[in-house]
Order: C-alpha cells, then sequence, then structure tokens
C-alpha cells in the first residue's frame, strides 16, 4: 500500500513537472471558475472590485474621472515625438505600435529572453541612439499607459515558443516559491487564499492580474508598472524586491500573463 | 512499594546518597577544572563582529543571487555596519549574529522552496 502511494505521488510529481503551458491555463483558469462559480473568469481583471460590490461601486465612482487619463495624454503625445534620427516609437513595433499590448511580453528567441513592453520601448530608444528610460519614470508610465489604451478590448494572446519554456517555467516557480520572513507565495495570496481577506482588503484572484497594466494607484499618485507592484508585494512579505525588468520579474510576468490568456485587456487601470 | 519506601528512607538511602553526592561534588571540580583551562581559549576563539558580518554578507548575497534575500537581514546588516563604523563591536556582533541567522533562514527557504512550490500548483 505504502509502495502504491509512493509510485502515485512520484507520477504526480513528475506529471505537474511535465506540465505545459496549455494545460497549466486549463487548471489554472478551472481551479478559479471552481472557487468564485458565480463570477465569469473575464470578471477577474477587475481585480478585487469583481469580488466585492460595494468596493466595486466605489471603483466605478473614481473611473468616472479616471486618474490616468493624463498619463494616456501625455504618452500619445511622448509617442508621437521623433528621435534624432528622425525616426519614432512607430517604426519600432508592427501595426505602428497601436494595439499590440496584448501580444507582450513575448520571448524573443534572438536574445533568449522575454521581452515586455517596457523593454520593446528601451530597445527601440537604443537603436535609434536614444538613452532608455527610467522604467519607474512618468514618462515610461505614460508611454505604456498610451499603448495599453490603444490595446483595450484586445485579447491576450501570449506565446511560449519551445525556446521560452525555461523563462515561462522560472516565472511559474517565482509565482508559487514562498519567499520573505513571512513565508509568503504570489500563490498564497492571489490562488490559495484568493476572496478572503488580509486585514481591510480584499485577496484578488490571480486570474487576470496582468490584464490592467500599467496602472494608477491612488497610494503612489502615478501610473506604475506590474513590476512596481511586484515589488510592494516582496517588501509587504519581508521579501527584498528586485530591479524593475529583472530577469526573475519578465518570467514572472511572462508566466501570469500566458495566465490571462484569452482575456480581455483593460489596461491602464486605477486602484487604490 | 515497601522496597521502595526502604530504599527512600532507609539507611540503604543514605549510604546510596551520600555516594552519589560526593561523585557528583568530583566530577563539578573536574568539570569546573576543565572549563577554567579551557576559558582563555574560548576567549580566543570567539569571533570578531567583522568576521561575523563578513559570514552574514556572504550568507545573505547567496540567498540573494537565489532571488530569496530577506529585508530584515538587508536591514541588519547596515546596522551592524552602522554600529561598526560607530567603534561599538560588542552590539555590532549581537546584531551580525542576528543577521547571520536571518540570512541563514532565507538560504533554507531557497533551498525548500526549489522543490516544494510544485505541490501548489493547480491540477
Amino acid at each position: 500500500m505504502l509502495n502504491r502511494l509512493m509510485i502515485m505521488s512520484l507520477l504526480l510529481a513528475a506529471a505537474s513537472l511535465r506540465a505545459d503551458p496549455p494545460s497549466d491555463l486549463k487548471a489554472f483558469r478551472a481551479f478559479f471558475e471552481q472557487r468564485f462559480a458565480n463570477i465569469e473568469i473575464d470578471d477577474h481583471r477587475d481585480g478585487a472590485y469583481a469580488l466585492d460590490a460595494a468596493k466595486r461601486e466605489q471603483w466605478l465612482s473614481m473611473e468616472d474621472f479616471p486618474p490616468y487619463e493624463i498619463a494616456i495624454e501625455a504618452g500619445e503625445a511622448l509617442f508621437a515625438e521623433s528621435f534624432a534620427d528622425g525616426s519614432g516609437y512607430v517604426d519600432c513595433f508592427e501595426n505602428g505600435g497601436m494595439g499590440v499590448k496584448q501580444t507582450f511580453p513575448r520571448f524573443d528567441v534572438g536574445a533568449n529572453t522575454v521581452q515586455t513592453l517596457e523593454l520593446a520601448i528601451n530597445e527601440c530608444r537604443k537603436a535609434h541612439g536614444e538613452a532608455p528610460l527610467d522604467y519607474a519614470s512618468e514618462t515610461m508610465g505614460a508611454l505604456t499607459a498610451y499603448m495599453a489604451y490603444t490595446s483595450r478590448g484586445e485579447t491576450f494572446a501570449i506565446t511560449v515558443p519551445p525556446e521560452g519554456l525555461a523563462a515561462y517555467n522560472e516565472g511559474k516557480a517565482f509565482f508559487y516559491a514562498r519567499r520573505g520572513q513571512l513565508n509568503f507565495s504570489c500563490a498564497g495570496c492571489h490562488v490559495a487564499s484568493a476572496g478572503g481577506m488580509l486585514r481591510a482588503e480584499i485577496l484578488s484572484a490571480s486570474v487576470g492580474h496582468a490584464t490592467h497594466w500599467p496602472t494608477y494607484r491612488l497610494k503612489w499618485e502615478q501610473v506604475g508598472s506590474l513590476h512596481k507592484r511586484f515589488n510592494e508585494c516582496n517588501e509587504q512579505v519581508g521579501a527584498e524586491g528586485l530591479p524593475e525588468q529583472s530577469a526573475s520579474y519578465r518570467n514572472l510576468e511572462y508566466f501570469l500573463s500566458y495566465m490571462n490568456n484569452g482575456m480581455t485587456l483593460n489596461g491602464p487601470a486605477s486602484r487604490k | 512499594m515497601r522496597l521502595l519506601r526502604l530504599y527512600q528512607t532507609g539507611p540503604l538511602a543514605a549510604r546510596v546518597s551520600g555516594r552519589c553526592g560526593m561523585t557528583a561534588v568530583v566530577l563539578m571540580l573536574v568539570g569546573g577544572l576543565l572549563l577554567s583551562l579551557n576559558a582563555p581559549d574560548s576567549q580566543a576563539e570567539s569571533p570578531s563582529a567583522e568576521a561575523v558580518l563578513a559570514q552574514a554578507i556572504s550568507v545573505y548575497d547567496a540567498a540573494k543571487a537565489r532571488g530569496h534575500a530577506w529585508v530584515m537581514t538587508r536591514d541588519g546588516l547596515a546596522k551592524a555596519q552602522g554600529l561598526l563604523d560607530a567603534g561599538d563591536a560588542p552590539a555590532a556582533l549581537v546584531v551580525a549574529q542576528q543577521a547571520l541567522e536571518t540570512a541563514e533562514a532565507s538560504l533554507r527557504q531557497a533551498d525548500i522552496e526549489a522543490k516544494s512550490w510544485q505541490a501548489r500548483v493547480p491540477k
């Protein structure tokens, strides 16, 4: 009997190691469909506001005059500016950079790394002789807010080529591994405890976590990136954060974004 | 029960406890002598604040390389260095030892999590 149990657990462990992205996505969505049977999966793109009617009402009131609107307008102007060599952002992206956010991050096979939208913007600048932007800057926030805005309503379609599987798996491991003095993982709060309370806050479901970036957070008083949010979460559990656009955070974004495939992009957004 | 009572209260108990007491006293004296002989060596071997801090930084760096550095270790290292710079070596030693312990815990966490994260993936 004991031998059978051991063999079964070994088989299960081997299965989890072999799990491919489509199987992961199916199991991930199924988990949240079961946990929140009365909520459509796509509604989770609104985070905790999909789980609590009163909080949603307050948030919708805030959306009457969305605080990220200024960033969209600034981003549109920045996006239209020409570089010193006469080119511009429009020359670096397919479709002139309009409506492409839902395909980021993607795996750059040539560079053997995950390319986020922020990284692509800076690569574009460097390729045309411009200095890269600070990832935490308002300029970067405005540019990505505008580009996300042009993708609103598009469906997330992240791909993982065979070459990108290692990066995807590293992001997946990061998501489920506990860290920090409090010994919490991303999944501990946003999978296992999703819908529960953390003090006065409702823990959002992880499905939909990547649909609405960049986001204007009231506590930041500016539009910020998903990586900035990763850092905030890490520090809250006593783990040291990583630099924005570090390989680990890009891999984590890659995994999380793949888990949003099939959902609608709704960035930029606002949060408390 | 009768035998036990006899042992606890009778002359046999007095003889046994007397022998045990003497043995204990001798052992304590010998132990104390050995400890006192060892004392100068122990003091010489006690690590300096600088050494403990260097060890704590090394373990912290190893945890950081694996994405598992802790905020409290980082803060502890900075505090220990500040105390050393201010010339307060005894206080620096205490803080550096705490930082070393948390750094070791974070490295253990990295080891454990390298395997156990898979158990949390929805299937």
